[in-house]
């Protein structure tokens, strides 16, 4: 059996089955595993059991975010260069900079929209990072987020009374763009700017995932459209600080609160809209792989749609089977010893959730898609401790909302074909779903 | 119809994972936490707020 590779996207794009069993075959033989990405400068730590990622995100005293988040952060420097702003670009080409001050460079220059002194909550270690993080909690705290849930049925009902029964028709873009519609709103965006702003943001994601073969040309268009999401929201921006809370919305939010005595810095806040987004983002994409799983396990959305008290358990499953992030990483910050293994201070460790999240020591039947499976411990997939996902109340609510809407409309779904997945090495979804709803 | 029982999950963002049988148990399962781990921030929260958090899942 072959080990993953975890840096090729080739890796992941391969049947699923197969694709588990070369992840379960290094969990079972070296759970702390010393790997060498073909074509990187140096190696990484990989860790594929639950309890040793639970670990490392429960410290961030001795594993440090600022030194990269993502694999393709330790990518050879001289493949992504060109991807990076000129200020990155220049320290990097001045040399003299160790494993994990390269690391960081990458990581903070395709984060930085172009500024050197953008502070990245992604790439921040407490207690800065607590600090940088309240204020996007502020925005998304529980509260808003309950009192968006009327909103929330009221959008979906909207989409979903809009699909014909029995027409085949692409779920990405009928269910799946509701929540992109509802985040659109929050964030304060005119509905005729809808679309070319999820275009924009998906640009930006794209950005931030470092790919040393991505096409040039695709590489550009990216480049634009990023600097053009930017040049939106900062105008979005400086529109909600010139009104001084005569919105409401989430970008007036951001714009009214402060950062060390001051405004928050326009890069920050920027990102925080990023965040919005992807908050949106993440949920078309996890309801992509619930309408699959679903329909692939029609016992189980019968189910589901007799017992609507499983909604929230369907939508955990899914996360737990489908992660739509593979992994994520911390830097050593001093000598460490885990799994018997001696990680040395300033090694990349990589935690790889689409294992853990397999982990037979932690789920019975791990390989099954069972929406009655029992929660006693929370799936890898929202990564977990100071960095785990900001947006993921909201992310859960919204699904949960929109998946009970759609079975309480239709009950009963089918593909019409194989709906193309898509993955490079830090994420992954689904371009399309056909599918028919039936009554 | 299943007869499958459920509890409340709340991942509390310092890592606990508090449960609960039912929406009094969470609740107050919730505000020991609070006041034992977080007492700075005991004061933030109220009983809809932990419930609104609070996953309804599956238990075994």
């Amino acid at each position: 059996m072959k080990w993953p590779a975890w840096e090729d996207a080739a890796f992941y794009l391969q049947e699923p089955a197969e694709m588990y069993a070369s992840i379960a075959a290094q969990r079972h033989a070296a759970p702390v595993f010393w790997y060498e990405p073909a074509g990187y400068p140096t190696g990484l730590w990989v860790l594929s059991k639950w309890e040793d990622q639970r670990f490392v995100g429960s410290h961030p005293e001795l594993f440090s975010s600022r030194f990269g988040f993502a694999i393709g952060d330790a990518s050879d420097p001289s493949t992504v260069i060109r991807q990076l702003p000129d200020w990155a670009q220049k320290k990097i080409r001045e040399g003299n900079l160790s494993p994990a001050e390269t690391r960081r460079a990458i990581a903070h220059g395709k984060l930085s929209m172009g500024d050197p002194n953008f502070e990245s909550l992604m790439i921040s270690d407490p207690p800065r990072h607590g600090q940088i993080r309240s204020i996007l909690m502020k925005a998304l705290r529980p509260s808003l987020v309950r009192s968006l849930k009327p909103r929330i049925a009221e959008i979906a009902d909207e989409f979903i009374g809009e699909i014909e029964p029995d027409a085949e028709v692409d779920f990405v873009t009928t269910v799946g763009r509701i929540p992109a519609a509802l985040m659109t709103d929050l964030i304060g965006v005119p509905r005729e700017m809808r679309e070319r702003f999820i275009e924009m943001a998906s640009a930006q994601m794209q950005a931030i995932t470092i790919d040393p073969k991505r096409d040039p040309a695709e590489a550009q268009r990216i480049n634009k459209l990023v600097e053009e999401f930017h040049s939106y929201c900062g105008d979005l921006l400086s529109d909600r600080q010139d009104r001084a809370g005569d919105e409401d919305d989430l970008t007036s939010i951001i714009a009214g609160s402060e950062y060390d005595g001051g405004p928050v810095p326009h890069g920050m806040a920027i990102s925080f809209m990023h965040t919005f987004v992807n908050a949106g983002e993440t949920t078309r994409a996890l309801l992509g792989f619930v309408a699959v799983a679903l329909a692939e396990h029609p016992d189980q959305r019968r189910l589901v749609a007799e017992q609507p008290d499983l909604v929230a358990n369907a939508i955990e499953e899914t996360l737990r089977y489908y992660p739509l992030n593979w992994s994520g990483c911390r830097t050593a910050t001093q000598d460490v010893e885990l799994g018997g293994q001696l990680i040395h201070k300033d090694d990349y460790v990589l935690m790889a959730y689409a294992s853990a999240n397999r982990d037979e020591d932690v789920w019975d039947r791990p390989d099954e898609f069972d929406v009655t499976r029992s929660f006693d411990k929370d799936h890898q997939s929202f990564g977990y401790g100071e960095h785990s996902c900001p947006g993921a109340l909201l992310v859960r609510t919204d699904a949960g909302i929109i998946l009970e809407r759609l079975l309480a409309r239709f009950p009963d779904w089918e593909l019409t074909s194989e709906p193309p997945r898509w993955a490079n090495p830090f994420l992954q979804g689904l371009g399309t779903v056909p599918v028919k709803f039936h009554s | 119809m299943s007869d499958l029982t459920f509890h409340y999950v709340l991942d509390c963002p310092c890592g606990t994972t508090l449960t609960g049988l039912s929406e009094d148990e969470i609740v107050e399962v919730a505000f020991a936490h609070l006041r034992e781990v977080h007492p700075d921030m005991a004061d933030d929260y109220e009983r809809d707020h932990v419930l609104f958090m609070a996953r309804k899942l599956v238990r075994r």
